[in-house]
């Protein structure tokens, strides 16, 4: 499905929808604080092809940030850790490159890859990408307790339901 | 265009992801409501601290132009005390003169050469005779009596400190008001010997010296130091008496030079009466 430019169009959309009207109402907070929330859009960018430009990656993240910015009403936010992610994904590729490396064709997606390498690429690209959203979403440093603990929930959601979505339709028997 | 190309082929993400990040920056402090607020509050800490230092900056940078302004300000203000004095003297005296007693005019200078190490030192102000100044008048600075001015040119102005052998000034003793003569005998620049103090006189250590405004150079009642030992030589009428100087020669910058209007009708009095005698 996404092995194809119309693919990973449609993919895009797919996966703004479900975040927008799916996965947008799923918080966990208390005293009007949200301590976690569900990111999945950005398996878009973590399923792009590996050999990928950095630069297109890059602009595919912000156009899908301000996508998902313009429904949750907070302008810049998303799509700037989005770009992050999009950056830092070529450094993370690399350092949890397999020891026989990446085949040309090879998408970063369980299929290809496996259950091992899906999991721990999964986990530091959310913990990156909401680490970066909660610096932007707070915009400022006085808490880094709160900071820290708004992350890794947010990013232990969000690897669950990554993982599962993957298993739904990237598992290959 | 090679180079260009390398550069870009290197850096490109880099610079297009701060650029990204930037944009979105952008967006964030200005479309959403508490990260604005807290982007102004921190722009203004910043710029605040900034603009304090900045000022901080101007002021030191500032200085000596403010503290010209003060010395000026300094020397009117003193001239206006005189003023004031004399005009409370005549207030009280129910036969006031017809013409008043002209008053001591303070003008600011600057001293642009000064030594300490010789028996005979001297100094030079930035003041002289297109100013106003001519030989014999008085040079104090915001804590004494300096000197008195010696030899002027167009510009500038030698004076005679208090600090040199030469020098002889009429000083009175705050407490008992007698006067002697105050001279320097070359050793100490910190210390001046008060002569012609009768051994009737009390005379304390601590006592404040003054000038006593009985030549045509001071004015009365400038400070000039503080007795810091007495002594009655055996077989003598007069005290010996060290006046610890409260000028400290060795940094001195500003001073002020004054005028006494009445100076060159008190000279020719005194010169007419010496004509007599003769």
């Amino acid at each position: 499905m996404i092995r194809t430019n119309l693919g990973r169009v449609v993919f895009f959309i797919l996966i703004w929808a479900l975040q927008v009207l799916l996965f947008r109402y799923m918080t966990l907070g208390w005293e009007g604080t949200i301590y976690a929330q569900v990111f999945i859009y950005p398996l878009f960018i973590l399923s792009l092809p590996i050999r990928m430009r950095p630069e297109f990656v890059m602009l595919l993240g912000f156009i899908l940030g301000l996508c998902v910015d313009f429904i949750y009403l907070s302008p810049g936010v998303h799509a700037g850790a989005l770009v992050a992610l999009a950056f830092f994904r070529r450094y993370l590729l690399n350092f949890i490159e397999p020891r026989n490396g990446y085949a040309v064709n090879d998408l970063p997606v369980l299929s290809d890859q496996g259950m091992g390498f899906i999991a721990t690429y999964y986990a530091l690209g959310l913990i990156l990408h909401c680490f970066w959203y909660y610096v932007f979403d707070m915009f400022t440093f006085q808490s880094f307790i709160e900071l820290w603990i708004k992350t890794i929930f947010s990013a232990g959601f969000s690897w669950f339901f990554l993982l599962i979505i993957q298993f739904l339709f990237f598992y290959r028997r | 265009m090679r180079s260009w190309d390398d550069f870009l082929g290197h850096f490109g993400s880099v610079l297009l992801f701060l650029a990204l990040q930037l944009v979105c920056l952008y967006l964030i402090v200005q479309y959403n409501e508490r990260q604005r607020t807290i982007f102004n509050h921190t722009a203004l800490l910043i710029s605040s601290s900034f603009d304090s230092r900045f000022s901080q900056w101007k002021a030191y940078f500032n200085l000596e132009n403010e503290s010209e302004k003060l010395h000026a300000e300094n020397a009117r203000l003193r001239t206006q005390v005189r003023r004031l004095q004399r005009e409370q003297v005549d207030f009280k005296n129910t036969k006031a003169k017809k013409k008043p007693d002209s008053c001591f005019t303070y003008h600011p200078a600057q001293i642009i050469r000064n030594q300490t190490r010789s028996r005979y030192n001297h100094l030079i102000i930035n003041a002289g005779h297109s100013d106003g100044l001519s030989e014999g008048m008085a040079i104090v600075c915001e804590k004494g009596v300096v000197g008195q001015t010696d030899f002027c040119s167009q510009r500038f102005c030698s004076v005679l400190p208090l600090i040199h052998v030469q020098s002889a000034v009429s000083a009175t003793i705050q407490r008992t008001d007698y006067f002697g003569q105050l001279r320097w005998n070359g050793r100490d620049i910190r210390y001046a010997q008060l002569e012609g103090i009768p051994q009737h006189v009390p005379v304390a250590e601590g006592d404040s010296v003054l000038t006593s405004g009985y030549s045509t150079v001071f004015p009365r009642g400038e400070a000039i130091g503080r007795i810091h030992s007495v002594e009655l030589p055996a077989g003598s009428n007069f005290f010996d008496i060290e006046v610890k100087l409260n000028v400290d020669f060795g940094r001195l910058r500003k001073v002020y030079w004054i005028e006494n209007p009445d100076r060159d009708e008190i000279i020719s009095v005194i010169e007419s009466r010496r004509y007599d005698q003769n």
